[in-house]
Order: structure tokens, then sequence, then C-alpha cells
């Protein structure tokens, strides 16, 4: 065949052609294969431009790791200029039964659906079979917030700091709308109405919660207290969705109302942005800031569905993927962000993160915040109305959510996004809006 | 020089697989390979083998159920729809000697027309404040959801209907043009009435063209999806909920081993389809 091909190259080329072809099919899936193959050593995170809290967290393991000789614990941190991106990237890698060990709450990913389909990593599986000397023990932190990624008796999240739902104002603005309640009121969706009757005959001006977009705190708040009205709706766990019920409907027309006076251009706001400076010390620093300019500030217990509910969010939290391998190293990182170091660092940071769910630390907290001084050098101090009523707040949360960041989460955004806006923008009749919320939300549950 | 021992038939047959290698390959890799990786995921739920346990939670499961009906019904509703529909059409174009090329390429528009500028017009037309309610606003009726009531199913196999007509009228214009004149001369001359020449001729004798169209339009049906989900978006309204937005949905949820399993489902519903219609097709076609 050799000879007749030099000598009638023509009669050959065909097979020659088909020969060629093939092999370089073969070598092209074969190089996708070794690529796939190879060994990954270390923990990987990916994060959108670095933004998120977790990101310094990681740094820091990372410089730990590097000081006490174990380098190859360091976390790889892959940084994406697009949330999209991201995203996609994360859940093509995941179905290919890799993709990063790490994932942060932060990230837009629907994580009740990963927490059912065991994607994530069992953390009591982790910690159960460490016996040394610093292995965590459960106990020492906030359960109602560990409760918050517990399903079906697995632990799938790792909460790290959480915020406290609350509504600060002052007595001062609070009188315009002609409103006497005291610190600690819980405010719910039912005595919402009767509470801000006044305020929502006559807004003078005044928008519920700051509705300013800054360049570092982009929440549009008034749309994350009416996601959170609707998800107060939906129960993600059982699959249950109550948007059909009286109390909804009637509550819908309230939170419409207060985000609809909230979105004019007002520039006024009855309560202060959301989940700004809520840590005890630096809120110990509100206190006196609004003593300084002559207010009484005053908190109330956040938007709930019912009285007794004292709710938290997660502000920064994360899950470990089930498909990583590198189980010893995700135990070191685990170990390392609930460390007494890391849950202090955040809990005193002058950031906007709030509550340790490390107990021992959030005590701690209580008492920096009460050696707290003004810039006189004068101890604030926590012995007054308003801090004890925001200390009782905290102390007595009993109910926590995944999201901070709730209008940008998987259900509300990708969902019930869509419904909403053409509710809230297109002004489409509240029946229809309850239909299509029911209906999305009812197939997203259960599909 | 040494001679070959090979002969020249299994020469031709090691060049006929060679030149096959190369597709086989591909359809190895990017069809066979992953549907029993697929078939495989179907069978665990993270590492732990589970059997059939996705499958039977997948039948226990309302969505899924709730895709299933809905597809069932857009299957069986809109194929049969859309070839009476262009089969009479077609024969009523057959009457005339000549159908001119605009006339032909005016069929073809709605299957060439962009879904996004499709959809446009279809919301202009249908939609809560469009034309349709508009109209009947005028004589005093209600205004009909059209896109968000049991009306979405309708709208659907209308839509589906409209792109498509086009394609098939065509086709089945070229399958009629293809009978002999001289059976329906001889049949005439037999008495035979008009709907006689239709169905003991013209459908007997298309039985080929009848079945690729029918292969197109169930391939063309499940690529409907497209204008749903331009309409509804992920999670239409449940009278439009078929099986792809499961399974599209559940990608997104990174469910992967429910995902796997309504594929194969899916897979295995298309398969008996067209088995039944190769069946009958077999039996009934007079080529």
């Amino acid at each position: 065949m050799f000879t007749r091909f030099l000598f009638k190259p023509h009669e050959s080329i065909k097979v020659i052609l088909a020969i060629l072809l093939s092999v370089i099919i073969i070598t092209s899936f074969s190089s996708c294969a070794i690529k796939n193959n190879s060994e990954q050593n270390h923990l990987v995170y990916y994060t959108l431009n670095d933004e998120d809290a977790l990101s310094w967290i990681t740094e820091k393991y990372n410089k730990y790791c590097i000081n006490s000789n174990n380098p190859s614990f360091q976390v790889e941190i892959v940084k994406f200029d697009s949330e999209q991106e991201m995203s996609t990237q994360i859940s093509t890698e995941i179905m290919a039964g890799s993709g990063p060990d790490i994932i942060s709450l932060s990230q837009k990913l629907p994580f009740e659906k990963l927490i059912e389909s065991r994607s994530l990593m069992n953390i009591y599986d982790l910690l159960k079979d460490d016996n040394s000397s610093n292995a965590i023990n459960l106990d020492d932190y906030n359960v109602n917030i560990l409760n918050a990624g517990v399903y079906d008796n697995g632990l799938y999240i790792v909460p790290l700091f959480y915020g406290v739902d609350v509504l600060v104002s002052t007595e001062e603005r609070l009188k315009n709308f002609n409103i006497k309640e005291n610190n600690g009121f819980s405010l719910t969706y039912s005595n919402f109405s009767d509470v801000f009757e006044n305020y929502f005959l006559n807004d003078e001006g005044y928008s519920f919660v700051s509705n300013e977009l800054s360049d570092f705190l982009w929440f549009d708040y008034p749309m994350q207290l009416f996601c959170r009205f609707l998800n107060s709706y939906v129960d993600f766990e059982n699959k249950a969705v109550y948007f059909d019920t009286d109390e909804f409907k009637d509550n819908l027309d309230v939170m419409m109302q207060m985000l609809t006076i909230s979105q004019k251009n007002n520039t006024n706001e009855l309560f202060d942005g959301l989940y700004i400076n809520r840590s005890f010390p630096l809120m110990a620093g509100s206190y006196s800031y609004y003593q300084s300019i002559n207010e009484t500030p005053v908190v109330f217990r956040g938007l709930t569905k019912n009285k007794d509910v004292n709710s938290a969010h997660i502000q920064v939290g994360y899950a470990i993927n089930n498909n990583t391998q590198l189980k010893e190293q995700a135990l070191a990182f685990i170990k390392y962000t609930l460390s007494d170091e890391i849950q202090e660092i955040g809990a005193t940071a002058s950031g906007s993160l709030s509550f340790p769910v490390n107990m021992s630390v959030y005590d701690n907290a209580k008492l920096v915040a009460g050696s707290r001084t003004d810039d006189n050098n004068k101890i604030i101090g926590i012995d007054n109305d308003f801090m004890k009523a925001y200390i009782d707040i905290a102390d007595n949360v009993n109910a926590c959510t995944l999201y901070r960041d709730v209008s940008h989460s998987y259900y509300n955004d990708n969902v019930i996004g869509d419904i909403v806006d053409d509710y809230i923008n297109k002004g489409i009749a509240k029946d229809k809006f309850i239909r299509q919320l029911s209906a999305a939300t009812k197939i997203y549950l259960t599909e | 020089m040494r001679k070959s021992k090979l002969t020249r038939k299994q020469k031709e047959h090691i060049a006929a697989y060679l030149f096959i290698l190369p597709s086989f390959l591909g359809i190895a890799v990017f069809y066979i390979v992953p549907y029993i990786i697929c078939f495989t995921k179907s069978l665990y739920v993270g590492d732990t083998f589970v059997g059939i346990e996705n499958y039977i939670q997948l039948f226990q499961n309302n969505t899924f159920l709730l895709a299933l009906k809905n597809t069932g019904i857009f299957t069986v509703t809109a194929i049969p729809l859309l070839m009476v529909i262009s089969f009479l059409i077609a024969l009523f174009l057959n009457s005339f000697n000549k159908i001119s090329s605009f006339f032909r390429s005016a069929l073809l528009i709605p299957v060439v027309v962009p879904i996004a500028s499709l959809i446009c017009v279809w919301q202009l037309v249908f939609d809560d404040y469009g034309a349709i309610n508009g109209l009947l606003n005028s004589l005093g009726f209600n205004t009909v959801e059209f896109f968000n009531s049991e009306w979405s199913m309708v709208m659907i196999v209308f839509i589906y209907v409209w792109k498509y007509c086009g394609f098939c009228v065509i086709l089945f214009t070229a399958g009629i043009a293809n009978v002999s004149q001289s059976l329906y001369e001889s049949a005439r001359l037999d008495g035979a009435k008009a709907h006689q020449l239709v169905t003991k001729i013209t459908i007997p004798m298309i039985a080929p063209t009848t079945f690729f169209v029918f292969l197109m339009e169930l391939i063309y049906s499940f690529k409907i999806f497209r204008e749903v989900f331009a309409l509804f978006g992920d999670y239409p309204n449940t009278n439009v909920y078929f099986l792809q937005n499961f399974i599209n949905n559940n990608y997104y949820n990174l469910n992967y081993p429910r995902l796997s399993a309504a594929s194969i489902v899916l897979s295995l519903f298309i398969i008996i389809v067209l088995f039944i219609f190769f069946c009958f097709e077999r039996k009934h076609s007079y080529s």
C-alpha cells in the first residue's frame, strides 16, 4: 500500500484522509480527557471580582496556611468579571462532577435545590470524624442560625456572620406621623397598616426606608422588604405556598403601597437603610450619633409574618461542594472560618458585618459595645432603652433565612423576578399576579 | 513487490469503515456516550447507587406528571392538526396548475422569521391589552387572558400550526405532485368520486411523504420550547409547562439525577412514538 501511495498517491488519498481525520478526532478527545483527569490538590473558590466578605477571610486563611507551614491547604481564589459567567461555570462544572470546592452564599444559586439534590456536602459528616484537639463543637454556635442550613437532619450551609432584621428610626421622625410605638415593638405585615396609617394617608415626602442606591450598598431596600414579604408566604422546606390566603392578599396591598411611596423621589426616609451598622459596637455608635444631633433613636423588630418571630439573615456563609475530594482541606477551612479569631475579627470589624455565629464571641461583642466611646472619649454605654431593646432582639433571634440580598436570590430573581416586575411596573391585576406567583413558585418548589 | 492478502471487497469494507469512523466517533462522543452517562447518572444520587429510585420519584412528582401531560396533549393535538390543515391546503393548491414562486416563499416565511420578532407580534395581537382583546372589549366582551389561562395551550398550538404549516404544505404539495395522474384517470373512469380519489389514492400514495412530515413535525414540536420560553420565561403557567421546561429548570437547579431520569423518559417517549409510526408506515405504505 505504501509503494502504491508513493507511485499512485491519488488512489490512496481518501484512505489517508480518513485515517488523518480519525487520528485528529481521537487525539482531541483524549487530550480533553487528560485535562479533566488532572489532579487538583487544593481547594478552589470562585468569586465575583473579590467583592464578597468570604474573599477576605479566604485571603487571611491563605496567609495563615503559609505561616503555619501548610501551603498545600491554601485556597485558590478564581476571580470572575461577570456574575453570569461565574454562575454558568459553576453549574456546568458541578454537572460534570467537579466545580469549586467552596461555594459562597452570595453566589446566585438555588441553594435550597442544591441541598435537596445532595450537591452540597453534609457538614455533620465532615465534623463527626474529626477527633483532633481543636475539633468543632457545634454547641458553641447559635443553633437558630445554624438551622438555616439544616435540611433533613444534615447541615449543608456554614453560616459565619448574620444580621438581625430590625428597623431603626428616631422618635422625632416617627412623631411626624403620630407613631408612638416604643423600642422593641414587633412590626408585622398585619399590624403594619394600622401602625403606619397616618404615614400611608400622607407620606409627606418620606420613603418608608431609604431607597438610595449608593456605590457600596447597591441594595434596593424597599424591594428587599417586599421580597422578604413574598418569601415569608413560601415554605421552602415543606414545599407549600400561601399566596392565595386572605392574609396575603390584604397585606400585599399595604406592602405595595409601601413600595410605591418608597420608590418616589423622596428626600427623607422614615427608617434608616437596612443592614447598615448593625453590630453591637456600631449600633452603640449610631445611638451616640443620634444623641449628638438631639434625636432619640428607636429600634423596631423587622417586618415579619408573625409577632413571635425574631428573624435574622445570614450575612456571610458558604457550602462545600459534594464533589470535592479534598475533605481534609475542607475541614481545615471550616475550622478556621469558625475559629474565635475570625469570628472576633468579623464581629468587631468596622465594616457592615453584624453578629458572629460563635456564641462566646457574640457575648464578647456586647462587652466591646459596652466600652465603646464617643468622639470625646466618653463611654456611650449600652444601658439605655435603645441598646437594651436591640440586644434583646438579637438575643432572641428564633428564625433565620439564607439570603441577605433577597431580591437577587435565585428564587426572587430567576423564578418570580419578571412576575414581580410586571406587577410593580406594568400594573397587572392583583389576582393575575397571585395566580402567576403561585404557579411559578409551586413549579419551582416541586420540579 | 509484495501482494496484499486482502481481497478487493475486504479493502472496500475497510475503506468504508474508515470513512464512517470520523462520523461514528462524533456520534459516539456527542450522542451515544452522553446518553450512557445520562442513563448512569439517572441511577445515582450523588455517589450513591439508588437503582430506579429516581424514576419512581419522577413519576411521583406532580410537576413532572404535569409536564408529561402537557407535552402529551400538545403532541397529540398539534401534530395531527398541523398535518390535516397543511394536507388540505396542499390539496387545494394542487388544484392549480402552477403555484407562483412568491406563494411558495410566502409559505416558508414563518419558519425563517426570528422567534423574538415573532413573539413580539403575537404579544401585540393576543396580550391583555392587544388587538384581539381591544376588539373583544369594544364588542362588550371581557378581556381574555390568552397567555395566562387555559387559552395558553391553544395559543401555543396555534403558533406552532401557523409557523410550520407552510413548510408542511410545500412537502405535501411535492408529494401529491409525484402521484401518477394515470391512477386518478383510471379511478375516475371506474366512477370514483372526489373524496374517494383522496382517501383511496392520494393518502396511501403519499404515505412516505406523510411519514417524513410527521417526523419533521415531531422534531419541531420539541423545538416549540423556544416559543414557550420566549413568551413565558423559565416558569410558564401550568397549562404550558412542558417536559423541556422541566428538564431545562432542573439543569439550572443542578438536580442532575432528576434531569437525567427525565431526559431518558423523554427520549423513550420519542422513541416509542417513532416506533409506532414506523410500524404503521410499514404496514400501510404502498411504496
